[in-house]
Formats: structure tokens, C-alpha cells, sequence
């Protein structure tokens, strides 16, 4: 993204031929700052950002029998959340944020000033990262101090929860240009959300769908994210259904993992792709 | 990208800044912009006149990198600006035909957060004298007025210094002693080697700033040049009241002018357009023989004007789509 301009002779002001333009990563890391300002002072933001506690919430009085010998029913539910947790906001937040922000031409100003695509949804996802991490940390601490487990394998946690924050976040912002406005994408935002939340094993265990669906919800993101973040945080292999978990090293976590991983990976080269039809401006045609 | 892209740095000195060749642009089957061309040198104005939906800013939005064209090429700074490649990023900026400011950030943080996104900006203090915004610093940017919000992004346009810059009616909803100081401001930066593009619906802000000029109507150039020679090539205008006992083929020929038949108010009128090269003089020789006509017929000329041609009379007769004014840019008589 940064081809030097210096090979450029200027045709402006003497001055002109001094200057560095910013790196994009400095852009992004500048641009988060303003996001998370936002954040706080853009109300539907900060709702969309703290409405995952909500579901959190419903996690924490899951009763009934663990699907795990030796798990507790609350731990199982509570160490996949940081997936629904990425896909809430990145769904939600993001597509509103996008919509909104197209339709007030804010976008279309900071393409006409130079600032690159990446910066700004580099910037986005920062800011929904940063989200993520505190309500996954207060998630993970009612988790430790609940049941005194911390995560066993915190690489895989926190790979799976990035992955899935940016693969929402851009799945999000893409999904922006379905709607016309930041109202229309208020609601439309529903669809994806109920859509990943019931193909994500949290909702409904895999288990009790048809084999054939449960194939299919392995084969979308959320379920893969899911069953990794559950086998990093407990130990336990659950890649193969909560029935057959069986504790693991850490080794055979991630070689278990590899094909869960795999498809988390494809759907974030999904995501990226798919703000290759990005609209800019809301008049912009196609 | 229709065409095999030249290196950026073929681009020299001396070359045009903004470079376009007859252009179009389409949506679906509606032609919004029909083969214009045109160049804008470093420091140098190019004023884009036209009514709405004349493809201004179709055109604008072109060479700010938001559309492919349709067919013809554009150039900025010898690079094709579709996308907006790294090479012009921060060397070209602009101001849009509607704000586009975060309504939750204030003044201060707006301005910060370009300049910290920017290479070598303006110190935050100077972009808020520039725009008249120091008392208006710590206000966020949902209670400034129309025209501060105006001043606020041409503040952020101009303090990445760009080489290049897009101006579409820039000072829309500024009360007339911002819109001075606006102008102050786009005429400085011409004169430190800015070339700008501006288009505007005040035919005063053209007069004032713009180097050329072109009016635009319909997706097509009807006038183009620099303000003096539109103006001259337009003609001036002499018009009276058709008098009764008159009939057109008995009008006498003029030097250098040509009679037209028109109604007003439910009259007829007869209009001679003057043109040609003795700018200063055409109108006086072309009135002489026409007031002898009248005498010896011992007609009176009802309601007799002459006007000098103005940039509002060509821009108007544009927009009403008068006929001959087409003829015009092609400098005929």
C-alpha cells in the first residue's frame, strides 16, 4: 500500500518534494483513536458494543447436564463467547457504522484526502478488537473466578478471537452497501446476526442438529471459531462434538484444530475479498 | 485504466496538472458527461460553470478517483487517479459537493485527525485562522452552522497542502464575508502553484478566481476560455421592440452583427448579436448605422437596449439553451 511517491517529480510548492506521507498502519493506529472516541460519544455504538453482554448474561445461567464429563455446563458456554461476542459487534456495529458513515460522505471525504482503504477498516477493526478483548477478559474472569479454569491454550484463544473480529468486521462493513441507510442497516444487520448466532453451536448444540446440518454449520465460520475457542480455553479436544471431548495437549489441540482453523482462515480471505466491491460514495453506481 | 498507463514520472514541469480527454461518462443509458477536454496547469483556476445535472460533478468525481470513464481518459499528476492510487494520495485533495465531518468530533479533533493523517501538515492554530474557526475550536462539529462546516472542510482540503485540488461549490452556504475570505484563501494557494479545479453556480466566484472557464450544460462544454474571451466571443447585444410597420428581411445589415427574431412579454423583438475582434468598439460601430436606419425610415426603436456581454448573459442563455450559443466557443465571425 506503499509505493513511494518520491519517483514522482513534484509540480507544486518547493516544500512539497520534503514530505513522507504517513504509513498506513500509522494512519489505522491514528484512526483507532477516533474510533474509539466515537465509540463513546456515538450512542448506538456504544449500545451495539456493550449489547453482547446481554447474551453473555443468558451463557452464565445456562443449566442442565454438562455435554462434558468433568466440564461444567456454565464453562462450555462461556469460553466459545468471544466468537458471538467479534460476531455481535462486527455484524451489528460495523455494517451500521459503514452505512452511516457512507451516507454522511465521511468515507467519501477520507478516500478524496488519501487516506487508503486499509487504514480505515484497519482502524474499525481495532476499535471492535479493543472491544472484544474487554468483554471477552470480563467473560474469561467470571470464568476463572466461577470455576477457577483459566485458558489453556491462550494462543488459540486469542488467535480465534482476532480471526473472528476481523473476519466480522469485514463482513460487516461489506454488508454495508445492501442497505441504503444506517436505519435500513440497523435492521438488515439482523439477518447475518441470527443467521451466525444459530450456525455457531451456541444457540442449539451441533449435536442436536441433522448430521448433514452440523456438517454445514462446521463448514461456516462461526462453529469452527467456536470449537476452537472451547478447546483452547478448557484443554479439551471438542472438534470432533462435545460427546467425543477428551482432554488433549497442546499439540494435539492444534492438530486437531488444523481443518477448524482452515476454515476460519478461508472465511477471513473471504471477508477481505468481499471489500473488493466496497462503495465509497452512495451514489456511486454498481 | 482504458488505456496503457504512462509512468508517473514522465510527468514533468510545465505539464498539465489535471489533464482531460474527451471524457464521458454513463449511467445505464443516460450520458452524464459527453466528450469534454481540458487542462489545468499548476497554479492555475479551471472554474466548471453549469446548471445542476450539467455533469460537474460527475466530472469532479472522475478525477477524484470515485468513477471509471465510460470512454476518454483523465489524468492527474500523469497518474490515472481510478481508486486513488498511493503515488497521488498525498498530493491531491479535496473539497465535496457535502461535508462529509464526523458530527460527534469538535473543531480541534477534526482538524488534528487529518493533520496527523497527512504528510507535513498545517499547524492546527493557522488551519483555524485560515477558516475563521478559532472561537469555534472546542464546538462539535454538529453545532457548527452550514457555512462553518463549509470553511471546516476546505481547512482540512487545504492543510495537507495538496498540489492538486477539487473544489465542488466550495463556499455554498457562506454568508458573503466568508465567501471573501474564501476566495482570498483558493487565490492565494493558486498563486503558490495549486492547480485547482472549481465549480461553482456563483458566476461572481468564477469572475473572481477562475485563470479559464468553462460552462457547462446538458454533459457538454457550451463555453470555454478564458472569462474575457467567452465573454467577447459571446457577443454583445442590441434589442428593441419589433416597431409595426417593420418586417424582418426589412431590417438592415449591421457590421459584424446578426438580427434575430424573438418574443417578449408577448411582443416581438429583434435582437442583434455583435461579435468580433475590436471588442471595445463593435458595439458603437454596429449601433451607428442601425440608429441612420431608423431615422431616414423615421421609425421609432421601441425600448432600445444595448448590453455588453457578461458572464451571467452567457451562462443564462446556456441554461435556457438558447440557440447559437454553441457556435460560440468555436470563435465564428
Amino acid at each position: 500500500m506503499t509505493t513511494p511517491t518520491d519517483t514522482l517529480p513534484r509540480s507544486g510548492s518547493p516544500e512539497a518534494r520534503l514530505r513522507r506521507p504517513v504509513h498506513p498502519v500509522r494512519q489505522a493506529l491514528r484512526l483507532t483513536r477516533t474510533e474509539l472516541t466515537l465509540i463513546y460519544r456515538y450512542r448506538t455504538a456504544l449500545f451495539y458494543v456493550l449489547f453482547p453482554l446481554f447474551f453473555v448474561g443468558i451463557a452464565m445461567v445456562t443449566q442442565g447436564e454438562s455435554a462434558i464429563r468433568g466440564v461444567r455446563t456454565e464453562a462450555i458456554a462461556l469460553s466459545g463467547t468471544p466468537a458471538v461476542i467479534a460476531m455481535m459487534i462486527g455484524v451489528m456495529h460495523a455494517s451500521n457504522l459503514y452505512a452511516a458513515r457512507r451516507e454522511q460522505l465521511i468515507l467519501k471525504r477520507f478516500r478524496a484526502s488519501g487516506v487508503p482503504p486499509f487504514a480505515l477498516f484497519g482502524a474499525t477493526t481495532l476499535s471492535v478488537l479493543a472491544a472484544v478483548a474487554v468483554l471477552s477478559a470480563m467473560v474469561y474472569a467470571v470464568l476463572a473466578a466461577g470455576v477457577g479454569e483459566l485458558p489453556n491454550d491462550p494462543v488459540m484463544v486469542v488467535l480465534t478471537a482476532v480471526l473472528a473480529t476481523v473476519t466480522m468486521v469485514l463482513i460487516g462493513a461489506a454488508s454495508s452497501r445492501f442497505a441504503r441507510n444506517a436505519e435500513s442497516a440497523q435492521m438488515m444487520s439482523m439477518v447475518p446476526f441470527l443467521f451466525f448466532y444459530a450456525s455457531s453451536g451456541m444457540m442449539v448444540p451441533l449435536a442436536m442438529l441433522p448430521d448433514w446440518l452440523a456438517t454445514v454449520c462446521r463448514l461456516l465460520p462461526m462453529a469452527p471459531a467456536v470449537d476452537l475457542l472451547r478447546s483452547g480455553y478448557l484443554g479439551y479436544d471438542v472438534f470432533g462434538g462435545l460427546a467425543d471431548a477428551r482432554p488433549a495437549s497442546v499439540v494435539e489441540l492444534w492438530t486437531a484444530g488444523l481443518p477448524s482453523l482452515a476454515v476460519v482462515l478461508v472465511w477471513t480471505a473471504l471477508a477481505v475479498l468481499s471489500l473488493r466491491s466496497f462503495r465509497w460514495d452512495p451514489r456511486q453506481p454498481g | 485504466m482504458s488505456t496503457a498507463e504512462p509512468p508517473a514520472a514522465e510527468h514533468g514541469a510545465g505539464e498539465p496538472a489535471i489533464s482531460v480527454r474527451e471524457l464521458r461518462q454513463s449511467y445505464g443509458d443516460f450520458e452524464a458527461v459527453r466528450g469534454i477536454s481540458f487542462d489545468v496547469r499548476p497554479g492555475e483556476l479551471f472554474a466548471l460553470l453549469g446548471t445542476n445535472g450539467a455533469g460537474k460533478t460527475t466530472t469532479v468525481e472522475t478525477l477524484e478517483g470515485f468513477r471509471r470513464p465510460s470512454a476518454g481518459s483523465v489524468r492527474v499528476l500523469g497518474a490515472d487517479p481510478y481508486g486513488q492510487p498511493p503515488g497521488l494520495r498525498d498530493r491531491v485533495d479535496a473539497v465535496l459537493q457535502h461535508s462529509g465531518l464526523f458530527p460527534e468530533l469538535t473543531t480541534a479533533e477534526t482538524i488534528d485527525l487529518s493533520r496527523d493523517l497527512a504528510a507535513d501538515p498545517m499547524d492546527r492554530a493557522d488551519v483555524l485562522e485560515l477558516t475563521g474557526l478559532t472561537d469555534k475550536a472546542g464546538v462539535q462539529v454538529r453545532q457548527l452552522s452550514g457555512g462553518q462546516k463549509r470553511r471546516l472542510d476546505l481547512g482540512l482540503a487545504v492543510l495537507s497542502r495538496p498540489e492538486v485540488l477539487f473544489l465542488d461549490e466550495p463556499t455554498t452556504g457562506m454568508d458573503p464575508e466568508a465567501r471573501r475570505a474564501t476566495w482570498t484563501l483558493i487565490g492565494d494557494l493558486v498563486r503558490q502553484g495549486t492547480a485547482v479545479l472549481l465549480t461553482t453556480h456563483h458566476l461572481e466566484e468564477a469572475e473572481h478566481l477562475a485563470d479559464r472557464l468553462a460552462i457547462m450544460h446538458h454533459g457538454e462544454f457550451r463555453a470555454e476560455g478564458a472569462l474575457r474571451d467567452v465573454v467577447v466571443e459571446w457577443g454583445d447585444r442590441i434589442a428593441f421592440r419589433m416597431p409595426a410597420d417593420v418586417r424582418f428581411e426589412d431590417l438592415p445589415e449591421l457590421p459584424g452583427a446578426t438580427p434575430a427574431a424573438e418574443v417578449r412579454g408577448g411582443d416581438a423583438w429583434v435582437r442583434y448579436t455583435v461579435r468580433g475582434d475590436d471588442a471595445d468598439g463593435r458595439a458603437h460601430r454596429a449601433m451607428e448605422p442601425l440608429l441612420d436606419w431608423a431615422r431616414e425610415r423615421g421609425t421609432s426603436l421601441g425600448r432600445l437596449e444595448l448590453r455588453s456581454a457578461s458572464l451571467e448573459d452567457v451562462f443564462l442563455s446556456v441554461a435556457e439553451g438558447a440557440s447559437g450559443i454553441a457556435a460560440a466557443p468555436s470563435g465564428t465571425d
